[in-house]
């Protein structure tokens, strides 16, 4: 599998529960080697696109394939190469950790022992523990060891960091998905929802957008950044009448203004600079104010 | 594979030793006491515990939360249903094996094991067993939790006996009603079977179905903290406990009064419904009914000029009936006569 393979592709996915309308039309590529980010707000849909991916709810419209691969047909196939992690962790309570982790390496062709000792020993988890007196943060942790000691090509993090203290959120990006996607020969990938999402600012190379189960934004995360910026200006009088058309919002307090724009700072600069503006600053968003700032995209 | 197995036993273990339990109840009968009563509670404690441990195979998975995680993991659905199938098998065989030695060495009047074998107790105890295996896959598949699963496991198949028994006796009155219980026992297991098989490979992980199940009715009680508003919302907790709680065991509730209502035919003949207000009910009845639609216990009632019932019949009437009609008390004297006869 080489870089430009595709792990994941989604066209027109739609799945409805009775009269709600839980993913409407989602498409969406991920490539291998890539962490793609899929965030969205609770409810927008990310864990129902999930569930399709791994074959545990049948879409009523819209087409899978992973790995090229059906995951329908191929179920097998398909998750004997990828790991996930749900959003709520459950495990057998009367299970210790080392049972725990013997359990799903059954299920596995290939383990790694010393990824999983190093990270028992980083997490702090207990061996001879009982899974039932886990707290929920050493729970997702353990489902963390058991999802990325198989190495799989492809790690499905639905919600990961939730439930986890901010010191080992830290530690879970930092150490867990960077010794996963830099470890191997075949490149890794990873696709994680969250709407946590300054966790992951600096891993995510791609993402989706989407609410109400639609699609909102799809975009490289570098020219996300690039596109979306931040704009500070300062007046020195009373900001006059401005046609501000072209940004997200606009923000006013005394004699300075504040602009989120998706694309053309340029043009607004200039404006802004015509009508006696000094420009305090202009930086890019990050990608949690692209996802704030995506409320005001406009819909399809 | 060893530890997946391992895995499905020890989920097992709890539910079978209650149902080891239930299915020993044998041990505490003491010769000269009703053979016939004490059958019935033997069979019905076997029933309800190879019940309770046949909806924990995946009930486990459900309760535990763990049925994502299983799913997600590189194993055919098939495969999966095959290791959960044949583990409950296993563990049943155990429960059904300690039940039949138990019961044998109770019985103390049959003197060789093919002699026991030939008893009603072990056959039935058998179909009971197989019921009991494929009803409790498929409901709790079906239902995606336990409590349901396990009285929809009772009832449904009780059910299915009864309206078989009922028309079947009214096209076939040669057949007896312990034939048509078999074919809707066996029938019941092969379909529930094939259907718990069908839904694991189609398995889907949505909720509705099991709430659905499990709360059937929005269950608003206005003195219970259910309608409250304002100021109203506070200072009751009691009964918003309270009225919570009865949401939450609605199932029970209901479950509990269809068995009420499915086994009342037995009780009621001989008590209230020959009571002078019950008059014209009771010749709806005898209009409607040649014997009374009186389940496991109607079985026993035959019309006199019907042929001697087949090995099965038999069984059913000793096993369930003749117990069940002896405190209806009065019934023998009843149009359909209770028709007795010694092994």
């Amino acid at each position: 599998m080489n870089t430009h393979s595709t792990v994941i592709e989604i066209r027109g996915l739609e799945r409805r529960f009775g009269k709600t309308d839980a993913v409407r039309g989602v498409d969406l590529t991920v490539r291998a080697g890539r962490c793609y980010g899929f965030f969205g707000r609770n409810g927008a849909g990310k864990t129902t696109t999930i569930k399709c991916l791994l074959n545990l709810i049948r879409p009523h419209a819209g087409t899978i394939r992973m790995f090229g691969l059906d995951p329908r047909k191929d179920e097998v196939a398909v998750k004997a190469r990828l790991a996930y992690v749900p959003d709520a962790v459950g495990f057998y309570p009367w299970m210790t950790v080392r049972e725990v982790l013997n359990y799903f390496a059954s299920f596995r062709r290939h383990w790694n022992p010393r990824t999983e000792r190093e990270l028992l020993q980083r997490f702090s988890l207990d061996p001879a523990k009982k899974a039932a007196s886990l707290s929920k943060g050493q729970k997702t942790q353990l489902a963390l060891v058991a999802a990325i000691c198989p190495e799989p090509d492809l790690l499905i993090l639905d919600e990961p960091t939730s439930g986890l203290d901010p010191i080992v959120r830290r530690e879970f990006i930092q150490t867990v998905i960077g010794a996963y996607q830099s470890g191997g020969d075949t490149p890794r990938t990873i696709f994680v929802s969250t709407h946590l999402i300054s966790e992951f600012e600096g891993l995510i190379d791609e993402f989706t957008i989407i609410e109400q189960g639609r699609e909102l934004l799809t975009m490289a995360a570098d020219a996300a950044r690039e596109r979306f910026r931040k704009i500070q200006v300062r007046f020195p009088d009373v900001p006059p009448l401005l046609d501000l058309s072209g940004a997200l919002q606009v923000r006013q307090e005394g004699r300075e203004l504040e602009l989120l724009v998706n694309g053309g700072a340029e043009r607004l600069v200039e404006l802004l600079r015509a009508n006696s503006a000094e420009i305090v600053r202009s930086e890019s968003l990050s990608l949690e104010e692209i996802f704030l700032a995506s409320g005001a995209l406009p819909r399809n | 594979m060893e530890q997946r197995i391992r895995k499905e036993f020890r989920a097992l273990l709890a539910p079978w030793l209650l149902a080891l339990l239930l299915a020993t109840t044998a041990l505490w009968w003491r010769p000269g006491t009703d053979e016939n009563a004490a059958s019935v509670l033997w069979l019905a404690c076997l029933s309800l515990g190879l019940v309770l441990l046949a909806v924990a195979a995946f009930g486990k998975e459900f309760s535990h939360g763990t049925i994502h995680a299983l799913l997600g993991q590189p194993i055919s659905r098939s495969r999966l249903w095959l290791e959960k199938a044949a583990a409950l098998a296993l563990a049943m065989v155990g429960v059904l094996l300690a039940f039949n030695v138990v019961v044998y060495h109770s019985l103390g009047a049959v003197n060789s094991l093919s002699g026991y074998l030939a008893q009603p107790v072990a056959r039935v105890g058998l179909l009971v067993s197989v019921t009991a295996w494929s009803g409790g896959l498929c409901l709790t598949l079906l239902l995606r939790q336990m409590i349901a699963a396990f009285w929809i496991a009772i009832l449904l198949p009780i059910s299915l006996g009864l309206t078989l028994e009922y028309v079947g006796g009214k096209f076939f009155p040669t057949q007896g009603p312990g034939t048509w219980w078999m074919v809707a026992l066996v029938v019941y297991s092969g379909v529930a079977g094939l259907g718990s098989w069908w839904l694991c490979l189609r398995y889907q992980d949505t909720q509705r179905l099991r709430d659905r199940t499990l709360y059937p009715f929005r269950f608003r009680l206005g003195g219970f903290g259910g309608r409250t508003q304002g100021s109203a919302r506070t200072g009751n907790g009691t009964r918003a406990m309270i009225g919570k709680e009865l949401h939450l065991q609605q199932i029970n509730f209901i479950c509990s009064l269809v068995l009420l209502l499915l086994f009342a035919p037995a009780f009621l003949p001989g008590t209230l419904w020959e009571s002078n207000e019950w008059k014209p009910a009771a010749g709806w009845r005898r209009r409607h009914f040649r014997r009374a639609p009186t389940g496991f216990a109607g079985m026993a009632i035959q019309p006199s000029e019907v042929a001697t019932p087949p090995v099965l019949d038999e069984a059913f009437r000793r096993l369930f009936a003749e117990p069940v009609f002896r405190r209806a008390g009065s019934l023998a004297s009843q149009r359909p006569r209770l028709v007795v006869r010694d092994a």
